[in-house]
C-alpha cells in the first residue's frame, strides 16, 4: 500500500497526497482509491479527481462533515487494492506529421540533433501511459516522452493552438483537444476528436490507459471527416 | 415561441448551477457565477434553482420576446426599460407578446440573472444546462449570444408577482455598492511558504481585480507577495475558489470556467459561502481576504442557505 497522508482542502473537499515518485504503480493505488471511494457511497460524495501524486475528493458542502469523512476515507484507503493493469485500454490516435500541420517538426529535431524522420519515428514508437486529465477539458497528461524527445517551452506561447495539435512541451507530448492558447511545440496533428460531450466519459481515454500515435499522411489525414 | 436577441450585450449566456462530476476528465463546473442571484431570479418566476437562466455581464442585452413570457431579474443593480418604460430588478415582471427588454446603465455589481416562467427548448450536455465557453458544448449552442439569435422557449406567464425582500438584497448586496468585497478564505494546501510578512500582505492587503479576469479566473493586481521559498510543483487539482500564487507573486483566483488543474502553491481557498461574491467583481474593483476555519465556513454557509431559504419562503 502507497504511503499517504490527508488533508483537509477546503470546506467540501479532502486531499490525499503520496510522498513517492509519480510511477504507474503509484497511479494504480490511485485509482483503486478512487474507485473504491466511488463505491462507498459517502454522504455527500460528489467527485474523486486523481492527478499524479493526489486525489482529490468533493463533497457537498452541506454534508461536508469533516470528522467522519476524514475516518471513513481512512478505513477506506487502508483496504484499497491498486487498479489492475488489465483495465487498461489501448488507443491509437492518427497523427499527421506533415510540415503543413507541423509549424515546429523542425525546431524539435534540431534541438534533439535528429532528423525530422528520426523525430517522427521516436515520437510514434513508444507506448504513452495517461497519468491523468486536466488543464484543457479532454487533456491527457501523458508519461514516458523519449528524453531525446524533450524540449524546453515556447518563450513566446502562441495565442492559439488549434484542437487536435500534437505537441511536446518540456519532457511532456499530448493532444490540444480544443483551441488554445499554448506554449508547446506542434510537431503533429491528429484529425480525430479528442472530446465529446456525449459521452459518459467525454474524454476518449482515462488514467492508466495507454496512447500510441499511428503516423498517417496529408492524404489520409484529409479523408476524415471534420 | 423565441426569445430574439436584438443586442446580445457584453457575454450572455445560458447558465444553472453546473455540472459536478467531470472534473476528473478536465471539464470545470461551468454555472451561474452567482448562484444566488440566479436562485433569486429563479424564485420570481416560481422555478427551481436548478433551472437554467441567463447570465448577464456589465453590459446587458436587450431581447424581443415573440410570445407572453413573465421573467424574473435578480443579480448586479441595472436600469431596466420594458418597450422604454423603466422598470424594476427583483420583481416579477409579465411580459405580452413582442415586448423589448432593454438593460441600462450598470449600478453596481457585474453579473445579473434572467429567469423564465417557460421552459428552455435546449437539453442538458453533462448533467447540465451551463454553457461550456472553452470547449463550446451545452447552453445555446456552447457560445455567447449574438445579435440576432432566436433562443426557443415555450411562453409561460404566471399569476403571482413575486419581489425580492429588500433585506436579502442588503445581505446580498451591502458590500457591493461598496466596489469592495472581503471575501473569507479557508487555509491553502501550501499556505506553510507564507512567512509573516507575506500573510500580512494577503489578509491585510487590497487587491485590485485586473481587466485580464473573466469567467476562468479573477485575477488580483497588487505589490508581489513572496513566498519563504519558490517550489517546483507537480500538477494538482485545483476547485472554484482556489487562490494560486504565480511566479509573478499576484494571485489567481478560479472561478467556475477554471482550469481543472494546477501548478502554482495554493495560498488560499474562498469559502463556499462567498463565491457568489467573486462573480460580482468587475476591474479596478478591489477585494481582501479574511481567513477562517472550516468549521465557521460551514457554519457561514449552513447560516447563509438558512436565511436564505426562510426569506424566500416566507
Amino acid at each position: 500500500m502507497a504511503k499517504y497522508s490527508l488533508y483537509i482542502n477546503s470546506d467540501c473537499s479532502l486531499i490525499i497526497e503520496f510522498e513517492e515518485e509519480i510511477s504507474l504503480e503509484l497511479s494504480r493505488f490511485i485509482l483503486g482509491a478512487k474507485l473504491a471511494i466511488e463505491k462507498a457511497s459517502l454522504e455527500g460524495f460528489v467527485e474523486a479527481v486523481p492527478a499524479y501524486n493526489s486525489l482529490l475528493l468533493i463533497f457537498e458542502p452541506e454534508a461536508f462533515q469533516v470528522e467522519r469523512l476524514l475516518q471513513e476515507t481512512k478505513e477506506l484507503l487502508d483496504k484499497t487494492e491498486s487498479l489492475a493493469p488489465s483495465q487498461s485500454t489501448r488507443h491509437d490516435i492518427p497523427v499527421c506529421y506533415h510540415e503543413s500541420l507541423a509549424p515546429d517538426l523542425a525546431y524539435v529535431a534540431n534541438h534533439a540533433g535528429i532528423s525530422t524522420e528520426e523525430l517522427i519515428k521516436l515520437h510514434s514508437q513508444a507506448e504513452y501511459p495517461v497519468y491523468m486529465l486536466g488543464f484543457l477539458p479532454g487533456f491527457l497528461y501523458l508519461g514516458n516522452l523519449n528524453k531525446a524527445l524533450h524540449c524546453p517551452r515556447r518563450e513566446n506561447p502562441r495565442p492559439r493552438v488549434d484542437a487536435g495539435s500534437v505537441a511536446i512541451g518540456g519532457d511532456q507530448t499530448g493532444v490540444y483537444p480544443i483551441a488554445s492558447p499554448g506554449g508547446w511545440h506542434i510537431i503533429g496533428k491528429t484529425p480525430i476528436s479528442m472530446l465529446d460531450s456525449s459521452r459518459q466519459n467525454p474524454a476518449i481515454a482515462k488514467p492508466l490507459d495507454t496512447i500510441i500515435f499511428k503516423p498517417i499522411s496529408l492524404e489520409e489525414f484529409h479523408q476524415y471527416d471534420h | 415561441m423565441t426569445i430574439k436577441i436584438i443586442k446580445a450585450g457584453l457575454l450572455t449566456t445560458i447558465q444553472d448551477l453546473g455540472r459536478h462530476t467531470y472534473r476528473q476528465y478536465g471539464i470545470a463546473s461551468n454555472g451561474a457565477l452567482d448562484s444566488y442571484s440566479h436562485q433569486i431570479a429563479n424564485w420570481l418566476v416560481g422555478k427551481s434553482k436548478t433551472s437554467p437562466t441567463l447570465e448577464v455581464t456589465q453590459l446587458g442585452p436587450t431581447l424581443e420576446f415573440t410570445q407572453p413570457m413573465s421573467i424574473g431579474i435578480s443579480g448586479a443593480e441595472f436600469e431596466l426599460f420594458v418597450n422604454d418604460t423603466p422598470q424594476p430588478m427583483n420583481t416579477t415582471l409579465h411580459l405580452k407578446a413582442g415586448d423589448v427588454l432593454q438593460f441600462g446603465k450598470l449600478h453596481f455589481g457585474a453579473r445579473a440573472y434572467i429567469a423564465f416562467a417557460g421552459q428552455l427548448e435546449k437539453s442538458c450536455v453533462m448533467g447540465s444546462f451551463s454553457t461550456n465557453l472553452l470547449a463550446e458544448f451545452g447552453g445555446y449552442k456552447g457560445r455567447a449570444l449574438k445579435d440576432g439569435d432566436e433562443v426557443a422557449i415555450s411562453s409561460k406567464t404566471i399569476k403571482n408577482t413575486r419581489v425580492t425582500p429588500s433585506e436579502l438584497l442588503q445581505e446580498l448586496h451591502h458590500n457591493l455598492q461598496q466596489k469592495h468585497v472581503i471575501v473569507r478564505i479557508t487555509k491553502g494546501r501550501e499556505d506553510n511558504l507564507l512567512t509573516e510578512q507575506s500573510a500580512r500582505d494577503l489578509f491585510e492587503g487590497q487587491f485590485k481585480v485586473s481587466s485580464y479576469s473573466n469567467r476562468m479566473a479573477l485575477t488580483l493586481e497588487s505589490q508581489p507577495i513572496n513566498l519563504s521559498q519558490a517550489l517546483s510543483m507537480t500538477t494538482v487539482p485545483v476547485t472554484t475558489g482556489t487562490i494560486q500564487l504565480p511566479d509573478s507573486g499576484r494571485p489567481i483566483v478560479t472561478l467556475a470556467d477554471g482550469q481543472t488543474t494546477g501548478g502554482y502553491p495554493r495560498i488560499g481557498q474562498v469559502i463556499s459561502a462567498d463565491l457568489n461574491l467573486l462573480g460580482q467583481l468587475k476591474a479596478q474593483e478591489t477585494i481582501s481576504f479574511y481567513r477562517v476555519s472550516i468549521d465557521h465556513a460551514l457554519k457561514i454557509l449552513e447560516d447563509k442557505q438558512k436565511y436564505f431559504n426562510e426569506t424566500l419562503h416566507s
